[in-house]
């Protein structure tokens, strides 16, 4: 009965893509995925591909993790009865890890790294007074997570393992490094810094050696994520007027820009086939997940 | 069951025509009120009908959004280009694009100071242009525009639009409100979603209340006794004035279709953006078409701009600039020249004043946690509408945006420029004793 659900939920997925796909290459147009309009932020693929959790502001006061399944679009919040903002979510290849930041008092912002099949998780909580974690990024082979922490004045790179211990910094830079992310086969990390005077992006090996500048833009270029193919990188980029989304090769050549339109598109995300980015797009004032072709 | 409390953004479901009607006709003789509105003629208006003041509560950085300073160290400048602007020789940050392309058309102050570096304190002295102490408080500039013109038309004459008196998380400010001009000069309290749900949150307090309980005087006036105690829980303490406004918008069709934003068309209610701040702001617009004349919009309740039951203020001492690309400036940019639009294809801008500012400014150096503090030395306002003169730039910042290079403008002539559009002249300042000691930011003009 579950194999034939899924096998059903297989074909619809398909179909969805497909019709993606072939309304992409017809008309050019992303495809929209939620319609409530609600601010969001950080969508990222899980399940191989058939949910994207992302970040809801689902009231004044509350930042959600949501889940949204693809065949139906059916959404659901991914930690029921959570009163505390969560955001930033990432998840292991094989989806039995979760990382996200959790706010927790007063500008408070915890990392927990979950293990959802021993139902345990691991937490590296904020230092005193105004201080926070963020953007966590788990290896592929998930052992260790990234995520970026301020202090003395910079924001730094660092790496623990999955129970949040032996804590390694990656970066000792100026400025501001944030939004890590790992190449598919853990060698590389991709990243977003200031150490060069405003946000560019960069790359380097996982153990924070050899790093390379990508991008050279005075504008802003942030939240890259490299496709699971390791050969691109996607982003958003302010460089032409407001937030939208490019595309490079991992040796910062072939700029190729995705979206264009006046209002806002940000938060890029591979699809785990590499041909597809959900983002996050302002349309008529409104924020909701999109799907872009990006094959070709 | 009707819930009272709120106007949603679709016709008010679950209620008739006649439901109003009855409620219309019956309540106020039940209650024993007057009618609002008739007998309070608007006193003498100064070029500003209206007044939309944008509180950005928190303090959004002065470096990161109108005043940045690209040769500044990097310690101090921040991570953001500047860009051009329609006003030549000046720069905005790239978080405000469209401001920056439509500069011509505001002026902007780049010297505001503060006597104050914490929020609730200096949160009085940017409303009121006082000091919290000694008490009683001074009159937030609203009330002091409210109280000289008084009701035109059914709506009250002063509103805030946000989702509670400003606040941090240890208290609320003290000016928010009448101060020595008394609590009937406080502001009125609705919310706006950002779906544009309006709800008052005075009227929550009688929930469960349905039509025919309104028209059963016995029992309303049973459930009304327990109102008082609630309504000063929630800050009202003149609750009979609070109860009276509230039920005057309900009760009256023209007051309850200043709530409706669905009669909007969807491309105006699109160009604020689906955000709270962005329908607050189109709500303050039907307002001003609606004859108030003072309409404070809180960017939020709570200036904590990330913390557990908080909505997001600008009190950025973490994440500062993560904060600003990722949410507060691309809102603001966005609702504040949909307003300008707006109010001036209306043909309304030439008689609104529209000032848009925090408390203070945040620390040009940038703090241990990659982030900026409170600054109360330095900061900006935006001024627009009302015989404004657009595209100045007022004031200059140091090198490093520290301190003021001009002369320093205070709350208190903020308040005194505000007052003076508004028709509250000198003589009228010093009749109702307030403002003492102010003068007119002449150079707006």
């Amino acid at each position: 009965m579950n194999c034939s659900r899924n096998s059903l939920r297989h074909i619809a997925l398909l179909a969805v893509l497909q019709l993606a796909s072939l309304a992409s290459l017809q008309a050019a147009d992303p495809v929209r995925l939620t319609t409530d309009g609600h601010l969001k932020r950080d969508p990222i693929f899980i399940q191989f591909g058939r949910e994207i959790v992302y970040t809801l502001l689902e009231s004044p006061v509350q930042l959600r993790l949501m889940r949204l399944e693809l065949t139906d679009k059916t959404t659901a919040p991914l930690h029921a009865n959570v009163s505390k903002n969560e955001f930033e979510p990432d998840f292991s290849p094989d989806g039995r890890y979760e990382a996200f930041v959790q706010s927790r008092g007063n500008l408070s912002l915890a990392l927990v790294i979950r293990d959802t099949k021993q139902n345990a998780d691991a937490e590296i909580k904020p230092s005193g007074g105004f201080s926070g974690l963020r953007s966590p990024a788990i290896s592929p082979d998930m052992k260790r997570v990234l995520y970026c922490y301020p202090e003395d004045g910079r924001q730094q790179i660092y790496s623990v393992n999955m129970q949040a211990k032996d804590r390694k910094a990656l970066t000792d830079s100026g400025g501001v490094n944030n939004w890590p992310c790992f190449s598919r086969d853990g060698k590389q990390i991709v990243f977003g810094s200031t150490r060069d005077g405003n946000y560019d992006l960069y790359l380097m090996n996982a153990d924070g050696t050899a790093v390379r500048r990508l991008t050279t833009n005075p504008f802003q270029d942030i939240r890259p994520k490299i496709s699971p193919d390791g050969k691109r990188i996607a982003f958003t980029s302010s460089r032409d007027g407001n937030y939208e989304i490019y595309v490079i090769n991992t040796d910062g050549s072939g700029l190729q820009r995705i979206t264009n339109h006046p209002e806002r598109d940000d938060y890029p995300s591979w699809h785990p086939d590499g041909g597809k980015l959900v983002v996050v797009s302002e349309r008529d004032g409104r924020h909701d997940l999109y799907l872009i072709d990006v094959s070709r | 069951m009707l819930d009272i409390g709120s106007f949603r953004a679709k016709t008010c479901s679950g209620l008739s025509r006649r439901s109003f009607l009855k409620i219309g006709a019956s309540a106020p003789v039940a209650l024993g009120l007057s009618e609002l509105g008739s007998d309070v003629l608007a006193a003498e208006v100064g070029r500003a009908k209206s007044v939309i003041f944008l509180w950005l509560w928190g303090a959004p950085s002065h470096l990161d959004t109108f005043d940045p300073k690209p040769k500044a160290p990097a310690e101090y400048r921040g991570p953001f280009s500047p860009i051009a602007t329609k006003t030549p020789g000046v720069q905005f940050s790239e978080l405000m694009p469209r401001m920056a392309q439509q500069s011509h058309r505001f002026s902007l102050i780049r010297s505001n100071v503060s006597s104050d570096s914490g929020h609730p304190g200096a949160g009085t002295v940017g409303l009121t242009g006082f000091k919290e102490f000694p008490e009683p408080v001074q009159p937030n500039f609203g009330s002091i525009v409210s109280k000289s013109r008084g009701h035109r038309g059914q709506l009250p004459p002063f509103f805030y639009v946000g989702r509670g008196i400003p606040r941090d998380l240890p208290r609320r400010i003290k000016g928010y409100g009448g101060g020595t001009l008394g609590k009937t000069s406080d502001p009125f309290l609705v919310s706006c979603s950002d779906v544009g749900r309006v709800e008052i949150p005075a009227l929550k307090l009688l929930d469960g209340l349905t039509p025919n309980r309104v028209t059963d005087r016995k029992s309303l006036l049973s459930q009304l006794d327990g109102v008082p105690v609630a309504l000063d829980n929630a800050g009202f303490a003149d609750w009979d004035r609070t109860y009276q406004l509230a039920y005057g918008l309900l009760t009256t069709p023209s007051s309850r279709k200043a709530f409706d934003l669905t009669e909007e068309s969807p491309t105006t209610r699109a160009s604020y953006g689906q955000t709270t701040f962005g329908q607050s702001c189109l709500l303050a617009r039907r307002l001003v078409e609606n004859q108030v004349p003072y309409i404070q919009v809180n960017w939020s309740e709570y200036v904590e701009a990330m913390s557990p039951g908080c909505d997001f203020g600008w009190d950025t001492h973490i994440y500062n600039f993560e904060l600003l690309q990722d949410r507060h400036c691309p809102i603001f940019d966005r609702a504040y020249m949909a307003l300008l639009d707006d109010l001036e294809q209306r043909g309304l801008l030439d008689e609104t004043l529209v000032v848009a500012m925090g408390e203070f400014g945040r620390t040009p150096r940038i703090n241990k946690r990659a982030s900026r503090d409170h600054w109360p030395r330095c900061y900006f306002s935006i001024w627009a509408g009302a015989g404004v003169e657009p595209g100045r730039v007022i004031g200059a910042s140091d090198k490093f945006g520290e301190d003021p290079i001009a002369a320093p403008i205070p709350p208190l002539m903020v308040g005194t420029t505000i007052a003076e559009l508004a028709g509250v002249d000198t003589a009228k300042r010093a009749e109702m004793k307030v403002l003492d000691g102010g003068r007119v930011i002449d150079e707006l003009f």
